[in-house]
């Protein structure tokens, strides 16, 4: 089952969302669900991802200190326990992958400006 | 009857007779309108027409021709683009520090496109670049690879290890010796050295030596295989103004597409997981929006093989992405209701993040 987010009045406190599974969702916090439905954050597995990778993002927007992000992220993965997924359940562990693309605006002009492609330096 | 460009066309690109009666039969009367012709209709393989051929042929003849016009007498001079130039409104912007965003993500008014695109042939596997920051080159290739999926039928497994060392090697790369590249060298390496198969210049799969980021040499024969697979860009464009809408249009011609994008993560955990590695990124391929406080950390390119609609996603929907980092990355896709990732090695990228961040797009 799949808890879509809901924006609900409801009493919260540092380090606790107090957040309530309602039929088929989940019910957070208004001021913390307007926030996320603007960045895509669709359901509670969403949620729960986003709040262990950017709780800057989130104590901001509770006036919270990042560690009170912390507890409120292992306490509502605790209290979804029996609705996440299995997948959610596994521990994880993965070796941080590369990437390798860079911002064109870091190119000298001479590489930039270039348009049409390298002429002349084949092998 | 054959137009005098025709003639022309199909003698210096040693046509052969089906195509040329093709062409005639449809009344091409410019490069453009070969261009489109084979772009608009990829069933044209199965008639026997060598459409990368083709639209090759006619590509070199568009390029030569604005080339003369760029670069000949009275030409205006291009752009300069500095270094470390054109940081974000308002923003101060240091390389490699932290880049404060803006709040206020959303684009223009979406387009939405009445169905949603999936041009994955059947048997695609995705390929894992392994600790290489090798990413613009398994983007880049894996556009040419479905550029001759519609030609042949089967999609070939290109040598990414090939085209990254020419990108390091045989064009103006800015940086040699250092891992990571831009589109526009692999837009250019295709075009200068172009492309051989896989297994006469198999991916080095472990991180190579300090200052030989692109390997070792490859052999003459993957070099003589790979200069008789050029490929010209029929798009490349650098921080394009509406680039969801531009590459939808580009995925609508039937050709999937390349693009570069920035990677964030949150400025307390540098360490931490990036947008792309959040544990709904492992398990469903979904990429995250970056929050208004998160961090330029890299960037990654990949190769864009559809769209889904989504009326709740404030530019129209989620761009289906073939990413590089093997079957383990989404590796839980499909799972309707938490994804929209087709299967394990796939994601998702809002046309948000496109439309807000896009910082390269490259299609064949």
């Amino acid at each position: 089952m799949v808890l879509e987010l809901a924006a609900c009045d409801l009493p919260m406190q540092p380090g606790n969302l107090h957040a309530e599974v309602r039929d088929n969702t989940l019910c957070i916090p208004a001021e913390l669900a307007k926030e996320l439905s603007k960045l895509g954050v669709r359901n509670a597995v969403d949620l729960i991802a986003f709040m262990s990778a950017f709780p800057s993002t989130v104590a901001e927007q509770l006036h919270w200190a990042v560690p009170d992000v912390v507890a409120a992220t292992a306490l509502l993965r605790q209290q979804l326990q029996t609705q996440l997924p299995e997948a959610m359940k596994r521990p994880q562990t993965h070796a941080e992958p590369s990437y390798g693309a860079m911002d064109p605006d870091l190119l000298p002009p001479t590489a930039a400006q270039n348009p049409l492609g390298s002429r002349g330096k084949g092998p | 009857m054959t137009s005098s460009f025709l003639s022309q066309f199909s003698i210096s690109n040693q046509l052969h007779e089906p195509e040329t009666a093709l062409l005639a039969a449809a009344d091409v009367r410019s490069p453009e309108d070969v261009d489109s012709l084979v772009r608009g209709f990829p069933s044209l393989a199965s008639a026997g027409i060598r459409l990368p051929v083709v639209s090759n042929a006619a590509k070199q003849m568009v390029m030569s021709a604005a080339y003369s016009v760029a670069t000949g007498p009275g030409a205006p001079p291009l752009p300069p683009v500095a270094f470390g130039a054109a940081p974000p409104p308002g923003v101060a912007f240091t390389i490699g520090a932290a880049v404060g965003l803006p709040t206020q993500l959303l684009g223009p008014p979406p387009v939405l496109p009445p169905n949603a695109i999936d041009l994955r042939p059947t048997t695609w596997p995705v390929r894992n670049q392994n600790p290489r920051g090798t990413c613009v080159a398994f983007g880049a290739a894996a556009c040419v690879e479905h550029f001759m999926i519609a030609a042949g039928g089967m999609p070939p497994d290109l040598s990414e290890q090939f085209l990254y060392w020419a990108i390091k090697n045989h064009t103006n790369d800015p940086i040699p010796n250092q891992d990571g590249t831009w589109l526009q060298f692999s837009r250019d390496a295709l075009n200068g050295n172009g492309i051989c198969p896989e297994h006469l210049c198999p991916y080095v799969a472990a991180a190579t030596p300090p200052g030989q980021p692109g390997g070792p040499a490859p052999s003459a024969q993957a070099v003589a295989a790979a200069a008789g697979n050029k490929h010209l860009a029929g798009t490349y464009q650098r921080k394009p103004p509406n680039a969801a809408a531009l590459l939808l249009q580009l995925l609508q011609r039937g050709r999937v597409a390349a693009i570069s994008l920035p990677v964030f993560v949150d400025p307390i955990m540098p360490n931490g997981p990036t947008n792309w590695t959040t544990e709904v990124g492992w398990l469903y391929g979904r990429v995250l929006n970056p929050p208004a406080k998160s961090v330029v950390d890299g960037g990654h390119c990949v190769c864009v093989t559809g769209f889904i609609p989504d009326q709740a996603e404030p530019n129209g929907g989620y761009f289906i992405i073939r990413n590089s980092w093997g079957p383990q990355w989404g590796r839980e896709a499909p799972a309707p209701g938490l994804t929209n990732a087709p299967e394990p090695g796939y994601g998702e990228v809002s046309a948000t993040y496109i439309e807000t961040f896009c910082w390269e797009i490259f299609q064949l």
